[in-house]
């Protein structure tokens, strides 16, 4: 038996699952993070390169699609779902968002088909469903995460927004 | 619609053969990478309620399931078989003598890919058909 087995196979096939074991790990580790693209480019205007600035315009014009999407003034923190017909995550996103809604009220949670708006997610880059923008109305920033969210997280994610902006 | 367990009970079956083809290497492993092949081929051009996996599952399994709670639509998990009809063909290819390199790249991301749903429910393959849907500005809709 072991003289039909083949050394170079075996070690792509190991190679194979452990480098996918790692993306997975590294995706269930970076979804549900919300992650500003100002961030890039706080620090001294003048060492900002052309692409820090384009990603300023950038963010500027996620605020306003975003808040324009509404249909209503952003008050107070709105996280903006993007989901898709059969998006598994998203439905167990949804159901996240309600129960936090039962234990908080000082947020928003709006539902989009990207179906309906596949122009608009076009232009905001949405690679994947689902994926959430949490809008901030003190400082008109937007930060995006996509896949999985915890309750947890959610929560601790508003009370540092409110916590800073209060 | 479908039940979504059959396809990763599916990607299970698939994770052990393309192994154990690449375990045997191209001079003898070519010959379950041709079955696994067929079968995607039946996946990919006839449907999934074609796929011998799901037989196996409808069969099998399925009975002694509770119902799911949820179904899914066949094109995406369906277009996942034709890109793993592709893997499988370049790996046949790669049995030829001098083209061993093909063997291992096929099988080892069609591998990948089958431990990818098997093991953490995420299917590469409709990842790809809902982001190529998105990216050519006609997203998947309910039928």
């Amino acid at each position: 038996m072991v003289r039909y087995m083949d050394p170079v196979g075996i070690g792509i096939a190991i190679v194979a699952v452990v480098t996918s074991s790692v993306f997975v790990l590294y995706r269930n580790r970076v979804d549900g993070t919300f992650r500003t693209v100002e961030n890039t480019t706080r620090g001294d205007k003048a060492d900002r390169t052309e692409e820090d600035v384009s990603s300023v315009h950038s963010a500027t014009s996620e605020w306003q699609e975003l808040s324009h999407l509404v249909k209503e003034p952003v008050a107070e923190p709105a996280f903006i779902q993007f989901s898709g017909e059969y998006c598994a995550q998203c439905k167990r996103n949804q159901a996240l968002f309600k129960r936090l809604n039962q234990s908080r009220n000082d947020f928003r949670f709006y539902e989009v088909p990207v179906e309906e708006h596949s122009a608009l997610a076009g232009q905001l880059k949405i690679r994947r469903t689902p994926t959430i923008f949490l809008l901030d109305p003190v400082s008109e920033t937007v930060t995006r995460t996509e896949g999985a969210v915890a309750l947890r997280e959610l929560g601790q994610t508003l009370d540092s927004l409110i916590g800073r902006t209060s | 619609m479908i039940d979504p367990r059959g396809p990763r009970f599916g990607a299970g079956i698939t994770f052990l053969v393309l192994l154990f083809a690449l375990i045997l290497g191209p001079t003898h492993g070519w010959i379950l990478v041709a079955i696994q092949a067929v079968a995607f081929a039946l996946g990919s051009i006839a449907g999934l309620k074609y796929q011998p996996y799901s037989w196996i599952y409808k069969g099998l399994v399925r009975p002694r399931l509770a119902p799911p709670t949820e179904l899914e639509d066949e094109r995406p998990p369906r277009f996942a078989q034709t890109v793993g009809l592709a893997f499988a063909v370049i790996a046949i290819i790669g049995a030829l003598p001098g083209l061993s390199f093909l063997f291992y790249v096929g099988a080892g991301f069609a591998l990948a890919a089958s431990f990818l749903n098997w093991a953490f429910n995420f299917c590469l393959g409709c990842e790809l058909y809902l982001l190529i849907r998105r990216v050519r500005g006609n997203p998947l809709k309910a039928s």
